[in-house]
């Protein structure tokens, strides 16, 4: 592997880790479930999909490189259904989405568009 | 005597399989992508790959995704961008000393996607974009969790909807004339 290469390896891994860690502190200061169902779905993925990516460049070959983003693609799409299914369980058993209490934020439906 | 549930089933199975030498070549060019990247590439572990690969595709569920190359390599930089775009979103609002959310509930009404694959597919793909994860899938609208409210997410999803129309587009067309 080319000196480079290594070297945009481990910024996407340290990138990667970052995600990571901000996707877990969004799980633990997010208030509910739902916005904490955005920080796993959006942060962790990408973290994942940059260590993948890292990790790939270190591969020995390119069926190696393609089975590491083949578990990426994998998670993708478990946790993008398993996202939904959890949101449409909690709001079938009526946990409603939190909502600022400033009245700066709020939930609202709305209007359905014509 | 209306149809069974076994004879349903072998009708779908036959034609499908035997008959459409498109699906057949497209699901068998999958599975050997899919042993090539878990063999290793080995030239060895296709002794036990080629009839694996036929094994499996002759009793797989039919894929109910469909082939458009354009549109796919149309799709998935976008849906690439726009995943790299929510992960920093929400980084950023994680990491906010003082946080802000503007959570809302929006309903995206069904405007030109009536299929069941593509209304599943865009769901998901929701889950995956900046702010917006799916809360319920109903036949008329979409209800859809945003982190933080922005004006414009009502046309981004318009959008994409639209998009994903390119992908699954036509098929209601096609199942409506056929028997």
């Amino acid at each position: 592997m080319t000196e480079w290469l290594e070297v945009v390896s481990h910024l996407l891994v340290v990138a990667g880790a970052l995600f990571f860690v901000t996707g877990s502190l969004g799980f633990i200061r997010f208030p509910d479930v739902f916005t904490r169902l955005h920080a796993l779905t959006k942060a962790d993925n990408l973290g994942l999909g940059l260590l993948c990516s890292g990790l790939a460049l270190q591969a020995d070959g390119l069926a190696e490189a393609a089975k590491i983003m083949l578990i990426w693609l994998l998670v993708l799409l478990a946790s993008g259904i398993g996202a939904t299914l959890v949101a449409s369980t909690a709001a079938a058993c009526g946990i409603r989405p939190w909502q600022n209490r400033t009245g700066a934020s709020r939930e609202a439906q709305q209007e359905p568009q014509e | 005597m209306p149809p069974t549930r076994a004879d349903m089933t072998r009708r779908r199975l036959l034609p499908t399989r035997f008959g459409d030498w498109r699906g057949w070549a497209g699901r068998l060019a999958l599975l050997a992508l899919l042993w090539w990247i878990l063999g290793g590439g080995e030239a060895e572990s296709w002794r036990w790959g080629v009839p694996a690969i036929i094994i499996t595709a002759l009793v797989m569920p039919i894929p109910d995704l469909p082939l458009r190359p354009v549109a796919w390599l149309r799709l998935l930089p976008l849906a690439l961008w726009l995943g790299l775009r929510g992960g920093i979103e929400v980084a950023w609002l994680a990491c906010r000393p003082r946080m802000q959310l503007d959570t809302r509930v929006i309903e995206h009404r069904w405007q030109r996607l009536d299929d069941a694959s593509g209304r599943l597919f865009m769901a998901t793909l929701i889950n995956l974009l900046p702010g917006t994860l799916t809360v319920r899938i109903d036949s008329d609208r979409l209800q859809v969790h945003v982190l933080h409210y922005r004006d414009g997410i009502a046309e981004r999803l318009q959008r994409l909807e639209g998009q994903i129309d390119a992908l699954f587009g036509g098929r209601h067309l096609r199942n409506e004339g056929s028997p």
